[in-house]
């Protein structure tokens, strides 16, 4: 079982889309904030994270940058997931190493698309 | 304020409307999965996903809102009540329709209890938000950045993470020259994209080529000038889905990537052109930036495609050199069999003729030539004979010397071996009739064939060689060295063969060393 690595700070969203992804056969852990994320990465060692931008504590950049200098976490695919609204999200998100971005509202099958891409790689 | 910041915060409006209808849209999804299950319940399937298209209806019509074109100097208040105008009807409708759902959902007796109701709870409260958030939009009246606060619109917080994520940002990003200056066709039928792109990749070290049709795209790529493709899907004629599956051959027989433009209502589209073998797939309207990023990967990954296909060529030709070079010592079957994996091959073949000959006259010879023309007399006349060989479809084994040694009837059998092989002594002959005397040696050739079974194959592990083995080799070695210069020696065995289409002359009867006594014959003609 695939397990995924959830890093979302939104109660709902982070319970939603978990549960939707539970029921498509992935093992999921939750992060709530930047830091609990590079924690979970680093312990958990997941198969892929869906990284929300804005969060506290260290945001989403921040974690990705991070995880993406790490030797150990490096290869580990990311994709971000944001609201449409900051264009720019996406070049940042792809200059500092991202796998793949998705915009909010999520939609499901084209996030298992792109994550199903990733996990075959 | 900063048109920036303000760019960013118009942005986080939007998301923050986005977000309830991330949940409304997520849960009811999430009810309508989970119902199908529980026969009970499946009935209100339906009732979930109306909830849902009531949530992506409202979506729908806020990105149109949001999409409007402002004049940059207006302010951010006033943007935000052109777009709230423009939110029409059907926004209001749909809260009030999936509001009505929720409650009525609610209230249903089959519900209570149930883990769903929690889910539907959450729907409601957003559908709540929602509407505070859109009733607050519609009657405006704000004057500052506070008043959207104090109305629930944005966050204190919001203001501070923009803030936040503006400095992260302002770092503005320049493209660099790329690592790989390719050639980039770019096909769109829209000539100001075009115009565009084509300035901005010749700014980072591109050469450029546009093609309004595929038609023209065609000719450019069969030239085999392109080194990646930025495709349009909606263009007039073929579009550009059709374009990929039709020219997909090509390109990949050149390793040219394809990165798909769309807008981002055609994503059914990209999927499918991902399928069909587009490497990438950018949206329009894009940032230069991306798709910049973008192209250097897929030209990364040509580059390192390309050496691989460069490197399997080299590697092709080195197996077909010493492919060749094993086809020079060993006939092709021996060859392809030494190749499989047999270590040792040693075939037993019934019927066969060997043949040696020696060059009379070969050692006073030597004494006047210098080494260097020795072997250059020794390679002509070897040469000569490996050319009959060939004509006549004969096995050369080796030299030992001055010796030459042929077969005939192996690998491959032949009913007519030894008539073969008394031709090849026929010819060897003549070729020394040409030339008679040199540096005033009388020079000739000594032939003697016999026929019979012998083992023939390859042994050892190092410098194969195709060899012969068997009392019929050495009698043949015998018929040589007690021949005649300028004449074909024949055992019995070969003579038997051979009487019907050559003359001979029977010897009598003569000692054969370890052999005793043998009839044996020599070819007239």
């Amino acid at each position: 079982m695939k397990k995924i690595l959830l890093i979302e700070d939104n109660e709902m969203n982070r319970d939603m889309l978990s549960r939707r992804l539970e029921r498509k056969g992935f093992e999921v852990i939750l992060a709530e904030d930047g830091r609990e994320g590079l924690e979970k990465l680093g312990e958990a060692k997941p198969d892929l994270v869906l990284l929300d931008v804005s969060l506290p504590v260290l945001d989403g950049f921040e974690v990705l940058r991070r995880a993406k200098a790490e030797p150990e976490t490096s290869s580990i695919p990311v994709i971000i997931l944001t609201a449409h609204a900051m264009d720019a999200d996406r070049e940042k998100s792809f200059e500092l190493g991202a796998d793949d971005f998705d915009t909010k509202p999520i939609d499901l099958e084209g996030l298992l698309a792109k994550m199903t891409a990733l996990l075959e790689e | 304020m900063d048109k920036r910041l303000e760019a960013l915060l118009l942005g986080k409006i939007r998301h923050n409307l986005k977000t309830h209808l991330n949940v409304i849209i997520g849960y009811a999804e999430l009810l309508a999965e989970s119902v199908e299950e529980e026969p009970s319940l499946r009935s209100m399937e339906a009732g979930f996903g109306a909830m849902r298209e009531h949530g992506e209806s409202i979506l729908l019509h806020l990105d149109k809102a949001f999409a409007i074109r402002y004049a940059d100097e207006e302010s951010i208040l006033a943007k935000l009540s052109s777009i709230a105008e423009d939110f029409g009807h059907e926004i209001e409708e749909s809260i009030r329709v999936g509001g009505r759902l929720v409650e009525q959902y609610l209230d249903d007796a089959s519900l209570a209890g149930s883990p769903f109701v929690g889910d539907l709870e959450k729907i409601g409260q957003s559908i709540r938000q929602l509407d505070a958030a859109v009733s607050a939009l519609r009657d405006g009246g704000f004057v500052s950045i506070d008043d959207l606060i104090d109305s629930g619109i944005l966050a204190k917080s919001d203001v501070e993470l923009v803030d936040l994520h503006s400095t992260n940002l302002n770092v503005v990003l320049q493209p660099e020259k790329s690592e790989y200056p390719s050639h980039i066709l770019i096909l769109d039928d829209n000539p100001n994209i075009a115009h565009y792109l084509s300035r901005k990749l010749s700014a980072v070290g591109h050469e450029v080529s546009h093609a309004p049709t595929t038609t023209a795209a065609d000719a450019l790529i069969r030239e085999g000038k392109v080194d990646l493709v930025l495709l349009d899907i909606l263009m007039p004629g073929e579009n550009g889905y059709e374009f990929l599956k039709r020219a997909m051959p090509l390109l990949n027989a050149g390793n040219v990537p394809v990165i798909v433009l769309s807008s981002l209502d055609e994503m059914h589209t990209i999927y499918r052109c991902l399928e069909a073998g587009a490497s990438d797939y950018v949206s329009k309207p894009c940032k230069f930036i991306t798709l910049n990023a973008r192209i250097n990967s897929a030209l990364e990954r040509k580059h390192l495609k390309d050496k691989e296909k460069e490197y399997l060529e080299v590697i092709e030709r080195e197996k077909e050199k010493s492919d060749k070079l094993l086809l020079n010592i060993l006939p092709f079957r021996i060859a392809e069999r030494l190749k499989t994996k047999e270590g040792t091959i040693a075939d037993s073949h019934p019927g066969c003729s060997v043949l040696f000959a020696d060059i009379v006259g070969f050692t006073p010879l030597s004494e006047k030539l210098t080494p260097n023309q020795l072997v250059e007399f020794l390679n002509e006349t070897f040469s000569a004979f490996d050319s009959f060989t060939d004509e006549i479809g004969l096995e050369k084994i080796k030299t030992i010397g001055d010796n030459y040694m042929v077969a005939s009837g192996v690998p491959e059998p032949r009913d007519d071996h030894a008539e073969a092989l008394v031709e090849m002594a026929l010819r060897m002959l003549r070729y020394f009739d040409g030339i008679g005397t040199l540096k005033g040696e009388s020079i000739s050739v000594r032939v003697g064939i016999n026929s019979g079974p012998v083992v023939a194959g390859v042994i050892g592990r190092k410098k194969f060689i195709y060899d012969l083995w068997g009392d019929t080799v050495n009698t043949a070695s015998r018929m040589e060295s007690h021949g005649v210069a300028g004449a074909v020696h024949l055992s019995e065995s070969t003579a038997a063969l051979v009487g019907e289409s050559f003359d001979l002359e029977a010897r009598g009867e003569m000692e054969i060393k370890g052999k005793g006594k043998m009839k044996t014959y020599l070819v007239r003609g």
